[in-house]
């Protein structure tokens, strides 16, 4: 599933959550979506789930304008504050399933394995990452063309997380659909998506793919000199020095010719991230 | 079925059962005896209060869908009002078996609205009509309440009310209301105005649904 967002803007009051986002969230492709606390990330989500509807601008999937209001039929959304029924999960996916004709119940019994996931304890006797696992399980198994998670490992410890993101590419693979994950969780991201987009203070701040950021981001380390003449013309994103050697960031293209005194190393997606959205920006 | 609705109208119709096994064996007390099929009516209540209220929220968080929310309350809706009516008419017939004579006053809504004018189908018809009425107004002002729109739905229906009570005029009028909606005469006018004032309501409801940011 294609999901276009045109001109997206929100207020809350005075505050501008997100202002005239224009992004497309191509169909079998998993998003990872980042920023700082506050920069729109669960709104734009909600708005694409129909949870928001007093919104501007447009959404459309599979070029059909989502209906003001309307909750798209495909589109399944694991919010990170969940309220379930006070009944066991069994029951809970009982009732999930008959709401979603296309349900995949060898992956629910997968899932439910993986999780370790003890399915006859209600609800309330539960954690809150066994909570979201449910959530979790509903939203892999039910079907749908597209799912969005809002920060869905918060909650879950290393393990867990691990087992999450193997599940999500198992199912993934088993019916490749639109995946749309904002997390805080930087580094960990990186290895499931394919796409990247930050948002920042409500705009796009960035929408590459994993392939396009590896090839244009980067550090280079050397004397400050040959460093200074290296970075000429090219977008930095920041810099430090060190005695005699300076540390430069740089978010552009890769130079051929960079004298051998400097060595050029990859930056982490989080490193990326910090100096893209960062206080302390050089650009 | 709701489990909570549920539990709390079994709570009270267990209370009032033990209330009428005591008044049917002491003799000439001078009180009344409700009846037990009225005392279910509460769970239509509950049942309007607590979907919108509680289960909203939890249903969305299960995948489900604000039309398929929509659809799901109205069905649920018209089934309660169906079992409602039903027991009602039961118990009311098994009560006046057991009431018999007696000395003490025997309450029922449908003595009260006369709604067995036109027989058992038409009780069935009237109760089943208001009883409809009455969940969807409950509903309408449950799931508006987070707006401005619910608010001020709610001052107008308090307005109504605490107005056309003291005033003669607007309480005639406000009664003539009730009864062309509760015990008309004429069941085919109540029923066409009950239609038309649920469907007032319904599009209402969903129009709340529709704006209702989650």
């Amino acid at each position: 599933m294609t999901i276009e967002c045109k001109e997206i803007s929100k207020n809350y009051g005075n505050t501008k959550a997100l202002n005239k986002v224009s992004i497309t969230f191509e169909d079998r492709k998993i998003y990872g979506l980042l920023g700082r606390n506050g920069a729109g990330k669960t709104t734009l989500l909600k708005i694409i789930s129909g949870m928001i509807p007093q919104y501007k601008g447009k959404v459309v999937f599979n070029s059909l304008e989502l209906v003001r209001g309307a909750m798209p039929g495909d589109v399944f959304f694991v919010e990170d504050k969940i309220r379930h029924f006070n009944k066991p999960a069994s029951e809970l996916f009982e009732i999930a399933e008959r709401f979603y004709p296309e349900w995949d119940c060898e992956f629910t019994e997968t899932a439910i394995k993986a999780f370790d996931l003890d399915v006859t304890r209600p609800v309330r006797k539960l954690s809150l990452g066994m909570k979201t696992m449910i959530s979790t399980i509903i939203a892999l198994s039910c079907g749908s063309d597209a799912i969005i998670f809002d920060e869905p490992v918060l909650t879950y410890d290393p393990l867990v997380r691990e087992r999450f993101y193997e599940l999500l590419l198992y199912a993934y693979d088993k019916k490749p659909r639109t995946i749309i994950i904002s997390t805080h969780l930087v580094d960990e991201v990186s290895k499931l998506c394919e796409r990247i987009v930050i948002l920042e203070k409500g705009r796009i701040r960035m929408d590459l793919s994993l392939e396009e950021i590896n090839t244009k981001a980067y550090t280079m380390l050397g004397p400050a000199g040959d460093i200074e003449e290296a970075i000429t013309g090219l977008n930095v994103i920041n810099s430090e020095v060190h005695g005699n050697y300076k540390l430069a960031t740089i978010f552009d293209k890769k130079q051929k010719d960079i004298s051998p005194n400097i060595s050029v190393e990859q930056i982490s997606l989080q490193k990326l991230f910090i100096h893209l959205v960062g206080a302390d920006k050089h650009e | 079925m709701a489990k909570t609705p549920l539990v709390l109208t079994l709570l009270f119709v267990g209370a009032n059962l033990i209330n009428q096994i005591i008044m049917l064996n002491i003799d000439g007390v001078d009180s009344g005896m409700v009846s037990t099929g009225n005392i279910f009516i509460l769970y239509a209540i509950l049942i309007a209060l607590f979907i919108p209220l509680s289960y909203f929220r939890r249903l969305i968080s299960l995948g489900i869908k604000k039309k398929i929310f929509f659809r799901g309350t109205t069905l649920t809706y018209i089934i309660t009002a169906v079992i409602l009516a039903i027991i009602n008419i039961i118990i009311y017939y098994i009560e006046t078996a057991i009431v018999g004579d007696r000395p003490f006053l025997y309450m029922n809504i449908l003595n009260v609205f006369n709604w067995f004018q036109h027989g058992v189908i038409g009780c069935f018809l009237y109760q089943f009509t208001f009883y409809i009425l009455l969940m969807n107004f409950i509903n309408l002002l449950a799931i508006s309440n987070d707006g401005l729109g619910g608010w001020i739905i709610s001052a107008v229906a308090v307005t109504i009310i605490s107005v056309s009570t003291p005033i003669k005029p607007l309480r005639n009028a406000f009664a003539a209301f009730l009864q062309a909606l509760l015990f008309n005469p004429n069941l085919f006018l109540q029923i066409l105005y009950t239609i038309i004032l649920t469907t007032i309501m319904a599009y209402a409801t969903r129009y709340f649904i529709r704006r209702k940011s989650l």
